[in-house]
């Protein structure tokens, strides 16, 4: 049975401008450092032992369980928005400053940008991949799953 | 969080439109992670000079548009670009015009041109205790467990804004009591002979980060490592796993006794390691597999950047013989300048051996272009080059990199 379901939030960086965001859930399993895990010239994941090697992470509810290695990822993440190939949002499983910043620094940019969300990693399993996904202002998530 | 009355000076804009940008991204970031205060820093090592797209140039030239200057003694990673070797790289021209307009941000914001992953071997050595922001996970790991000195994993871009105002949210590996070790790994089952040989240290990095993730562990039995050693096992553990911080009991500065290294209290968890448990960590360092005789396209070795005494283990291991494929050595301003005085340079370029410094084959486009396969020594260089270059990777020590070299072909 399908049924809708909403999940809270925690709002690490809100979405700018404040918006509501809807997008296709993305699972990231595997500990991930957007530096080598997401290619910044075109929003591809390219590590080839990934098992999502070569699929986009543009538009999507990111969720992201793990990440690991490289302090770059900000970099990363802020090319990302700079060539609108983002994630439309990014949910962590803890609290993250690198990533983070990418949207940060967006933002004084000017540059419209994801917001940073955070849910345990076992909540996080609540949301099917590849559902579709709505965070509103506030980090309510709407999507359809298994009730 | 509380901040103090320059603090909130800075965030007004009375010392500037960049430092103002800079505290409102430490205050965002210290109140995302739970700070309750910004704290002074000593120097800064900045990551963010890497071109990764124009957009990281892009704010560079913001802050420098804003008249930003680094208030504490600042040093620069590498660059995307060899800048005393031109012909080193394969960008196209508009890249390579963004690259270097924004090493010359940085360098315009007053930031030492060291160009090096490795700093703490080109004279940025920070005192025991000192509280600094550094970026680049290798130096990160290398700055908090060989010199005792304390930094977070600064991302980019927060690097720049601490050198500019002084200052870092006080959270993390700041901390004295986020600094001591929760795990203890005992190493006493692992062979002297293993110990002994270069190749251990990016394999046991490499198994510790995947291990361990963020978590502070702490060696037992692992004997007297070299700083090159310490070094390969940092980055190695900083590519896997997101280690800031390790200690080895009895030689790093916070872990005379392992009483020091746990603050007092028990591990909470205790792993023995053997060299069974190493043997996936060092499969999972290559790509392929390769069998004697196979083809391979270059060696790359130097990721943490190769030390003076390193270019010259590199030089013994040559003997005078030339390289069939190219050998990548990849080193810091600082350290070429030492062994160009001892001739070394020299020599090895004579016998085909490519010097590249201020940057490196898996953050520029060095290696030419296609696929292939590349042998390394390097557990940064074996963790990042598949994804970064497209080359299939061999995981090696020196030795069989050097004969592969030579030979052109793999000598495993």
């Amino acid at each position: 049975m399908s049924a809708a379901m909403n999940v809270n939030l925690a709002v690490l960086v809100p979405t700018a401008p404040s918006r509501t965001v809807v997008g296709r859930a993305m699972h990231l399993i595997e500990p991930i450092s957007f530096w080598g895990g997401v290619s910044p010239a075109d929003g591809l994941l390219s590590d080839p032992r990934s098992v999502r090697f070569g699929q986009s992470v543009a538009d999507r509810v990111l969720i992201v369980r793990e990440l690991r290695g490289s302090s770059s990822a900000s970099s990363v993440l802020l090319e990302l928005v700079y060539k609108r190939l983002a994630p439309c949002a990014i949910i962590l499983s803890a609290a993250d400053a690198i990533l983070a910043l990418g949207v940060l620094i967006a933002n004084e940019m000017g540059w419209p940008a994801p917001g940073i969300f955070e849910l345990s990693s076992l909540q996080q399993e609540t949301i099917p991949d590849g559902a579709i996904v709505s965070i509103d202002t506030h980090g309510v998530a709407f999507f359809e799953g298994s009730g | 969080m509380l901040l103090s009355g320059l603090d909130e000076e800075m965030l007004s804009g009375l010392h500037g439109d960049a430092v103002s940008l800079s505290m409102r991204i430490l205050v965002q970031t210290g109140r995302m992670l739970g700070a309750h205060a910004l704290i002074d820093i000593r120097s800064a090592h900045i990551d963010g000079c890497l071109y990764h797209g124009d957009s990281g140039a892009l704010f560079a030239e913001k802050l420098v548009s804003f008249n930003a200057k680094v208030r504490v003694p600042t040093t620069l990673n590498v660059g995307a670009l060899d800048l005393l070797h031109a012909r080193n790289d394969r960008f196209d021209p508009a890249a390579r015009d963004m690259a270097r307009r924004m090493m010359s941000a940085y360098v315009a914001m007053g930031c030492q041109p060291t160009w090096t992953c490795a700093p703490y071997q080109a004279g940025h050595r920070p005192r025991l205790g000192e509280d600094v922001a550094w970026g680049e996970s290798n130096a990160v790991a290398f700055c908090n467990s060989v010199l005792g000195a304390r930094t977070n994993r600064y991302g980019d871009f927060l690097d720049i804004c601490a050198a500019i105002t002084g200052r870092v949210p006080q959270y993390g590996l700041h901390l004295i009591s986020q600094r001591t070790a929760t795990v203890l790994i005992d190493a006493t089952q692992l062979s002297r002979a293993f110990l002994k040989d270069d190749i251990a240290y990016p394999i046991l990095g490499a198994w510790l980060g995947a291990e361990l993730g963020a978590r502070v562990a702490a060696f037992k039995g692992l004997g007297s490592p070299s700083e090159d050693q310490l070094k390969a096992l940092g980055a190695a553990a900083a590519s896997t796993g997101a280690v800031g911080l390790f200690h080895v009991i009895g030689l790093t500065p916070e872990a005379a006794t392992e009483s020091q290294a746990f603050g007092g209290k028990h591990p909470a968890e205790i792993i023995i390691v053997d060299e069974a448990m190493l043997s996936s960590a060092r499969a999972a360092l290559s790509s392929i597999v390769l069998h004697p005789g196979d083809a391979i396209s270059a060696v790359a070795i130097g990721s943490p950047h190769l030390s003076a005494p390193e270019i010259r283990a590199l030089d013994a291991a040559v003997a005078g013989r030339r390289c069939q494929v190219p050998l990548y050595a990849c080193t810091s301003r600082h350290s070429l300048s030492i062994v160009k005085r001892e001739g070394l340079e020299d020599r090895l370029k004579s016998l085909g051996i490519i010097f590249v410094a201020d940057t490196c084959i898996v953050v520029s486009p060095i290696l030419p272009a296609g696929s292939g396969v590349l042998m390394t020594n390097s557990g940064k260089f074996a963790h990042y080059t598949p994804a970064n270059t497209g080359y299939d990777v061999v995981f090696a020590g020196l030795r069989e990199c050097v004969e592969s070299a030579i030979a052109g072909t793999c000598q495993l």
